[in-house]
């Protein structure tokens, strides 16, 4: 069995971690829940009740759009707790990837991923409200 | 794939927000109607001018420019990324330069906000990384190059030359005649101060060529608005988590940087007093300009660094 070291470089890496999950969360998380994507979906005329990859698409531009285009600094009572959630997600993943790889290629791949996870949170919650209304059709 | 990904994302958060205005912008500094200092930033707009007559096969003008605009994003932010990796990989490793440059990816992400057209932000970064890295190997005749390009770019192009110079003027001490005239036998003291002249003398010659112009925003109401509540509380807010973590250690990393790391962040008061007094504080983006010259010490503070053996600056002795 082998022990988790935790060196100094470790801490560095984490502070670099910690920073990038910040900005990614504060530019994607500052309104982020699915009755917010629900009105993106009616401002933009999104049927919800049917599941469509064209809508899909079109209610994920949406709300990247209004995502990065709205004032990150104005946070909705939800955002303090998504952005930490994320920098959380970020810290872990590299605490879990440096047990198989060197802690440098750990927070490499941490913080190459970090925008796309801010993509996929808001693919995934588009998906999810385009899907979850499918049965009650 | 992070230039791709980080221009889509530029694309969508500044171009889309209001593509009439920044038609109206990209038009109007072409046709040499805009205010200062737009009009004389000529750059950007003119290739994005001959991309959208290239895109027009897409429909009427100003969808073709949005096409334009969502292609120069993913270059030229893919361009900026390959120029910061190979600046940073002058003195750190393959896997240390991808630290950096994720990094940078990763913050970059923040300062997409506050502003509609500034295209020109892109490849300031880039020919910031550029310029450094062509003067670290010598290459003097395209650091011109690049100087001229960042100049044609943007006003603060000519703090490119001027990191070269402050970084030049190092171990010259003390101050005196003597100092004047070691400085000036030294070949990368005055090129760099003949490269803060061309630049100066692209600013004038702008100003002549294109005309004076009213400027966007008069001093006074900048000055206003960014001592106003909600502003300084913005900007409190954005100016630290535009680097993060990476102020601090970059601050750390200062005293264990190569000469030539060192030398160029003498530029970084004088950059953040223009940003003070011109910039409006929130607008973080203006501070992605000094990307080239403080991640390189961040990752000082993370990690060893190995300057490369190619170098010939004179002031940094190859270990």
């Amino acid at each position: 069995m082998t022990s988790y070291r935790f060196e100094q470089l470790d801490l560095k890496l984490l502070g670099l971690i910690v920073s990038v999950g910040a900005a990614v969360g504060l530019r994607f998380f500052s309104d982020f829940s699915f009755a917010t994507i629900e009105h993106q979906a009616a401002l933009t005329n999104v049927n919800v009740s049917r599941f469509s990859f064209l809508d899909l698409a079109a209610l994920s531009l949406n709300s990247l759009s209004y995502q990065l285009q709205r004032d990150w600094f104005n946070l909705t009572p939800q955002a303090p707790a998504e952005v930490v959630g994320l920098i959380a997600l970020l810290a872990l993943g590299f605490l879990a990837l440096k047990v198989v790889v060197s802690p440098t290629v750990a927070a490499v791949v941490v913080m190459f991923a970090a925008p796309f996870v801010g993509i996929g949170a808001t693919l995934g919650a588009c998906a999810w409200v385009l899907a979850r209304a499918v049965p009650a059709t | 794939m992070l230039g791709l990904t980080l221009g889509c994302l530029y694309f969508i958060a500044i171009d889309l927000q209001a593509p009439d205005y920044s038609f109206a912008q990209q038009q109007n500094v072409i046709i040499g109607l805009a205010g200062s200092p737009y009009r004389y930033r000529v750059l950007v707009p003119f290739v994005l001018d001959g991309l959208t007559h290239l895109f027009e096969f897409l429909g009427p003008t100003q969808r073709a420019y949005l096409g334009a605009s969502l292609v120069y994003d993913c270059v030229a932010l893919t361009f900026q990324f390959l120029m910061l990796y190979a600046l940073f990989r002058q003195f750190f490793s393959p896997l240390q330069s991808l630290l950096g440059v994720s990094f940078v990816s990763g913050v970059t992400v923040l300062t997409l906000a506050y502003f509609t057209y500034q295209p020109w932000s892109i490849l300031e970064v880039a020919f910031y990384a550029l310029g450094f890295l062509l003067a670290y190997r010598g290459q003097w005749a395209w650091v011109g190059v690049t100087v001229v390009l960042a100049s044609l770019n943007r006003e603060t192009g000519v703090f490119l030359p001027l990191a070269l110079l402050l970084a030049s003027l190092q171990g010259l001490r003390p101050f005196g005649m003597n100092w004047l005239r070691r400085a000036a036998h030294r070949r990368e003291t005055y090129i760099s101060f003949a490269f803060v002249l061309l630049s100066t003398m692209i600013f004038g010659g702008l100003r002549l060529v294109r005309g004076s112009a009213d400027p966007v925003d008069e001093l006074g109401n900048v000055i206003i608005r960014n001592i106003q509540r909600n502003n300084v509380i913005a900007a409190a807010s954005a100016a630290p988590l535009v680097l993060g973590f990476g102020w601090v250690y970059a601050a750390l990393g200062y005293r264990r940087a190569p000469t030539f790391l060192r030398g160029v962040a003498r530029v970084v008061p004088f950059y953040l007093a223009a940003f003070a007094i011109w910039g409006w504080w929130r607008e973080v983006r203006i501070l992605t300009t000094l990307y080239p010259v403080l991640v390189p010490l961040v990752l000082v503070y993370c990690c060893e660094a190995r300057p490369s053996v190619r170098s010939v600056w004179i002031a940094d002795p190859n270990p």
